[in-house]
């Protein structure tokens, strides 16, 4: 399993992360999933949890994931996954995010360390919702000036 | 006659389509043709007492059900229906 994607896409990823500390930054992957899978545009949302668990917990609100449903038609495009920060975490899922992830979507985690993001990480649930596989990242283009 | 839509992740269990035709009055009996037409969705849809799984959220005409009459919201022929998973992590 490979999810591609571009630096520039990976930035904007980075950057929400990045405003989001210290607290949880999350958002949808938009692209398409056919015979590799590829995110062409994010689309960022604010993390809905109350004040108190943001640190550590992210919610999209239904509002916000039709919002993004219906982004993603407009641009001819799917909804193939999610992305979310871990402040001063390592982008390994949690056993809350294995609770809360759907098998299909891919789940981008950036790990965020005293404000920087560092590194992503994709991962998938497995059909039986028993653990999480880890898919390749591939970037595919440099960064726009 | 309304028209069913589903986020990606609930694609696979309508035939890896995006929508499907459904009948029904109202968004209960929509549902329930919906889970008739395609049984391998009930068990997302529906837990095992019958009632509508607490993480999935349902809009008509991109209207929560929960800020009209819930199952009870009568449909239209020409109604879009959306079914939309909860996304929460850590």
């Amino acid at each position: 399993m490979t999810l591609r994607l571009s630096k520039d896409v990976l930035s904007q990823i980075h950057l929400h992360g990045e405003q989001a500390y210290p607290e949880e930054g999350a958002g949808f992957l938009l692209g398409a999933d056919e015979a590799e899978r590829v995110v062409q545009a994010i689309f960022p949302l604010s993390n809905s949890r109350e004040d108190a668990a943001r640190h550590n917990r992210y919610l999209i609100t239904p509002q916000d994931y039709l919002k993004a449903e219906m982004e993603a038609d407009r641009l001819n495009l799917s909804l193939i996954g999610v992305f979310h920060s871990h402040p001063d975490h390592p982008n390994r899922p949690s056993e809350f995010d294995r609770e809360w992830a759907q098998p299909f979507f891919s789940y981008i985690i950036t790990s965020v360390q005293s404000g920087k993001a560092v590194e992503s990480r994709s991962w998938r649930l497995i059909e039986d919702r028993s653990q999480f596989v880890e898919e390749k990242i591939h970037i595919t283009s440099p960064v726009s000036p | 006659m309304a028209v069913l839509k589903v986020g990606a992740l609930m694609r696979y269990y309508i035939n890896n389509q995006p929508q499907a035709v459904v009948h029904g009055a109202t968004v209960l009996e929509a549902l329930q043709d919906a889970v008739t037409r395609y049984p391998a969705l009930k068990f997302h849809v529906f837990d095992s007492n019958g009632k509508i799984r607490r993480h999935i959220n349902i809009f008509v005409n991109s209207q929560n059900i929960r800020d009209l009459k819930g199952l009870k919201t009568k449909i239209n022929e020409d109604d879009q229906i959306m079914l939309l998973a909860s996304i929460s992590g850590g």
